[in-house]
């Protein structure tokens, strides 16, 4: 084993040990949370109905509505619906129990399991994380939940949002900004339209962020937007006035085959231009998306499909952000304990003092592993979204996914069955150890 | 053999891929305005009449002048035709297929200039004319494969001393009248068919679009295809066209357009003239006037973009565009004013440009009938939305977006198939009525259902009456081999472009029963 090896095997371990102690006193999920988890974990089929049936929940408007849809996904008996539900959608088809009762239930359900993942709707539920997280020198990045931009009205309300709540965190807002929702006419093959309306949207937003001394981060969505994403954040940077003093991040998506040389392209494109930006690392949120999409209009698939090839970017793409520190500011943004080990061996490695890098969690998800990072003397942010129930279904379904997939660190039950060599281990691909897995290039 | 695959749509996310596309139309804006004749049996036939095919979006620009045929023409190409039906049925099927695949690789190796092309001669935007060239790829190769599979005939029962088979045999000269709406997908699709299934063709391509059929032909010819089993005829209806319906030669004629012409080539097909020894087959498929259902559940998010795209993609100038929208009243108002948003940030204009989301309706006929339609429509019927005639080009044939509603279900307006960007809005109070409402109409192409209740889709599924239905995703853009298209009703005949059984209109079968066994001697 090598020095670096080494060190993030003895960093994993040390993680791993405080998070077991933290773990004692935490308690991560709220009840409904943990139920439903626990549904979509026993039971494949049923947690794709329940993914579906919180999907749909906010658009049905009546109780009857609510009722018929349980009934129509969860038909069969033998689901282990709540107690509650169950009795109740039966008794309401004999008149017993009223539709508003059983329809309350779900929605209680439903709104706690929101409530684990999305801090609320206002800014100021937004500023109350912001000061719950302060005391233990937790910073929090906040993401906008809304529907899709279909018109430019509907941008141009986003964009007011964004700003409103700029003005309402005041200094130190760390926000996130979703390309999309900057224009309704957001699409690569209109390039330069495109940046165009996009960069009109954002230079009030970074102006007004620049006076508060606020920080933005352009999200990264889908991969048809990515290189449009990148050259806005370029388009920003390069505004006379504005680009050298605006605190403004990109995030790279590891999932991506090309993650390694979009950071390459975009640290020589800084440093020729002398600007620098913060780089968020993450493995991307689009996986099923981006596969469903390239299969069926006869693309490419861009992402890995063996997840321990998105590690290993990761890992790649971890080196040589912090190698580049004069043009990016790392954000490594994983709950999984060996990508964050890995960084933290890596800058003691390079020396790199702690505070120079950031480790980003999910809201809801890492209080466990949160603890443990700050332990270690590393700046944590809470990644935190803000919003109401129905633009935040589809982000609501992702985590749920994400805690019940099969490779999740959160489902891998850290604490009982998983050991902790698994857990650490160096990722490496199917087809490098021979083998000839489902993630071939 | 080797499975079908799709061709792959272009992916204008990638800058090379953009400009490609922009060099392919400067290129194609290079060749405009040259002289096309007939292309008959080798020869380049001209009438001394031409058609002028313009850009819809700039009319002062012409894309090419064809030659005019007339009956004589029509004539003559289906002399030719006849005379080479013997030698191209008797060619292999895996040489005939080998010459159509062949095809194929040229129009992928060409797909950026022939979308090019399109763009100019049909006025549609990139994606749209990129997709078109995508699906004449994939019907060269559908069929193609498809008839490698059926080249064998079907398994029959067998019994000791009788041999039985089931044989495909060609049809014999086939007449492809095509529209300029998808001018190189239907063209190539229905030629492609008829080539694999060994029928020599006659190309007649809408007036509107003639020159990239013209180019096309010579693709085939390019390929290998003879020039007398694949000939170019331009011509008018009226004229070329009823010519070649009538002739007594013609064994097959392959349609796709309006109703009207649609069901005037059944009826003066189905005449049998003196010394006629066949009955025509008649391919047809015709309009739609077709609905997509958003459900109280929906997600109007989707909706709202699947409803972009169905109903004013190619400016709806599409058989299977959405032109009713019915939705339940707990979502209408909401639905309605985010269409009419949404609507607004489209921009009409020419769609050379990539900015431009809609281009030109077709020619001066179609701008008079949809703008006929949408004042009187504006009189029974609230305009909810029209985009401004202010941000229209000054020159072209422009109509903006429009948006009706409290539509009477029986009148013109929601019953008519009108091919242009207007939608008429219909609220419901309940999922049956709105099936009822949408199956309220002549024809059944294309239906869609905006829903998440499993029960309602399953109800969609069951009542809809439709050839094709699109649940939670635009109700456009079928695809080979995966959507097999076509519609009932007066949509069509209930063929399906791109789909297993569609060569099976276009071949004879043959029974062959042998008796094997001779007298005193074993069986075998």
């Amino acid at each position: 084993m090598n020095e670096l090896e080494a060190r993030v095997q003895a960093i994993g371990r040390t993680l791993y040990d405080l998070a077991k102690r933290e773990h004692a006193q935490l308690t991560t999920w709220n009840r409904w949370t943990k139920q439903v988890l626990a549904w979509c974990l026993a039971d494949p089929a049923l947690k794709n109905r329940v993914l579906r049936f919180i999907d749909c929940l906010p658009s049905l408007r009546t109780p009857s509505a609510v009722v018929q849809h349980v009934r129509e996904y969860f038909p069969t008996v033998g689901v282990r619906l709540p107690k509650a539900l169950r009795l109740g959608v039966s008794l309401s088809r004999g008149g017993l129990l009223t539709a508003p009762a059983v329809a309350a239930v779900v929605h209680q359900i439903v709104e706690q399991v929101a409530r684990q993942f999305i801090a609320g709707a206002r800014p100021e539920d937004a500023l109350a994380v912001i000061q719950r997280l302060a005391p233990r020198g937790v910073l929090v990045s906040c993401d906008l939940l809304g529907e899709q931009v279909t018109s430019e009205a509907e941008a141009d309300e986003y964009a007011r949002r964004y700003r409103t709540f700029i003005a309402a965190i005041g200094r130190g807002c760390h926000l996130s900004i979703k390309p999309s929702s900057l224009s309704s006419r957001f699409d690569p093959l209109d390039f330069d339209g495109s940046l165009e309306r996009a960069a009109a949207r954002l230079r009030p937003i970074a102006e007004l962020a620049v006076q508060t001394g606020a920080a933005l981060t352009l999200d990264m969505e889908q991969y048809e937007y990515r290189d449009l994403t990148l050259a806005l954040a370029k388009r920003l940077l390069e505004e006379p006035g504005l680009g050298e003093r605006v605190q403004l991040g990109v995030v790279i998506q590891a999932y991506l085959r090309d993650a390694e040389a979009v950071t390459e392209e975009l640290i020589a494109w800084l440093h020729a231009h002398h600007r620098q930006l913060a780089v968020r690392l993450v493995k991307g949120a689009y996986w099923d998306y981006e596969i469903a999409r390239a299969t069926q209009l006869g693309w490419p698939i861009p992402v890995y499909l063996d997840k321990r090839q998105t590690d290993q970017t990761f890992e790649r793409v971890t080196v040589r952000l912090l190698s580049a520190r004069d043009a990016a500011r790392t954000e490594i943004a994983s709950h999984n304990v060996r990508s964050i080990s890995h960084a933290m061996a890596q800058m003691e490695l390079l020396e790199i003092p702690k505070e120079q890098v950031e480790f980003q969690l999910l809201y809801g998800m890492g209080d466990v592993i949160q603890a443990a990072v700050s332990r270690l003397g590393y700046p944590v942010r809470i990644y935190t979204p803000v919003g109401e129930l129905i633009p935040g279904m589809a982000y609501l379904v992702r985590r749920i996914l994400e805690n019940t997939a099969n490779e999740s660190f959160l489902r891998q039950d850290l604490w009982e069955h998983e050991s902790i060599e698994q857990l650490l281990s160096e990722p490496v691909p199917a087809h490098a150890v021979g083998g000839t897995g489902p993630g071939g290039p | 053999m080797t499975d079908f695959v799709n061709e792959p749509f272009a992916n204008f996310a990638d800058r090379a891929q953009r400009e490609r596309f922009v060099n392919a139309l400067e290129a194609v804006r290079r060749t405009l305005g040259g002289r096309h004749p007939l292309l008959l049996g080798g020869q380049d036939v001209q009438t001394g009449r031409w058609l002028r095919s313009e850009n819809p979006a700039r009319p002062e620009q012409i894309i090419g002048e064809v030659a005019q045929a007339g009956s004589a023409e029509a004539a003559r190409a289906v002399d030719v035709a006849a005379k080479a039906q013997a030698r191209w049925a008797a060619t292999p099927v895996e040489e005939r297929v080998a010459l159509l695949r062949r095809a194929a690789g040229f129009l992928r190796a060409r797909r950026d200039w022939f979308a090019a092309l399109e763009v100019f001669e049909v006025g549609k935007s990139w994606r749209e004319a990129d997709a078109d060239v995508v699906e004449a790829i994939d019907y060269l190769n559908y069929y193609s494969l498809n008839m490698l599979q059926l080249a064998g005939g079907e398994p029959l029962a067998q019994r000791p001393g009788e041999a039985n088979r089931y044989l495909y045999a060609p049809r014999g000269v086939s007449v492809v009248i095509a529209p300029w709406n998808f001018p190189l997908a239907i063209l190539a699709g229905m030629s492609s068919a008829a080539l694999a299934a060994g029928n020599p063709v006659i190309l007649k391509p809408a007036e509107q679009s003639p020159v990239i059929a013209c180019h096309f032909t010579k693709l085939l010819h390019e390929a290998g295809v003879p020039v007398d089993v694949a000939q170019y005829l331009p011509g008018l209806g009226a004229d070329a066209g009823q010519a070649l319906v009538a002739h007594p030669q013609v064994r097959v004629i392959l349609f796709t357009g309006s109703k009207a012409v649609g069901l005037g080539i059944l009826k003066a097909a189905s005449e049998v003239a003196p010394g006629e020894r066949f009955i025509k087959q008649v391919i047809v498929e015709m309009g739609g006037k077709n609905a997509l259902i958003v459900d109280e559940d929906a997600d109007l998010d989707a909706a709202v973009g699947g409803i972009l795209t169905s109903a004013f993609s190619y400016q709806g100038q599409k058989c299977s565009a959405a032109s009713r929208l019915i939705a339940h009243r707990a979502v209408y108002p909401r639905l309605l004013e985010r269409l009419a948003a949404a609507l607004d940030r489209l921009v009409v204009g020419d769609p050379v440009s990539p900015g431009c989301d809609l281009g030109p309706l077709i020619d001066p006929d179609a701008v008079k009938r949809v703008s006929e339609a949408i004042v009187s429509g504006s009189r029974a019927a609230t305009l909810a939305y029209r985009y401004p005639d202010s941000r229209l080009p000054a020159t072209g044939y422009f109509v903006g977006p429009v948006l009706f509603t409290g539509v009477k279900p029986d009148s013109p307006l929601a019953q008519d198939e009108l091919f242009g960007p207007v939608l008429c809005g219909f609220q419901v109070e309940s999922f049956a009525e709105a099936i009822a409402l949408a199956n309220d109409s002549a024809y059944g192409l294309t239906g869609g259902v905006y829903s998440r209740s499993p029960s309602h889709i399953q109800q969609a599924v069951e009542r809809l009456e439709v050839g094709n239905l699109y649940i939670n995703r635009p109700i456009t853009g079928a695809i080979v081999g995966r959507q097999p298209f076509g519609g009932i009703k007066l949509s069509g005949l209930g063929t399906k472009a791109g789909g297993p059984d569609y060569l099976l209109s276009l071949l004879w079968p043959k029974t062959v029963c042998e008796n094997t066994a001779r007298h005193g001697m074993p069986l075998e």
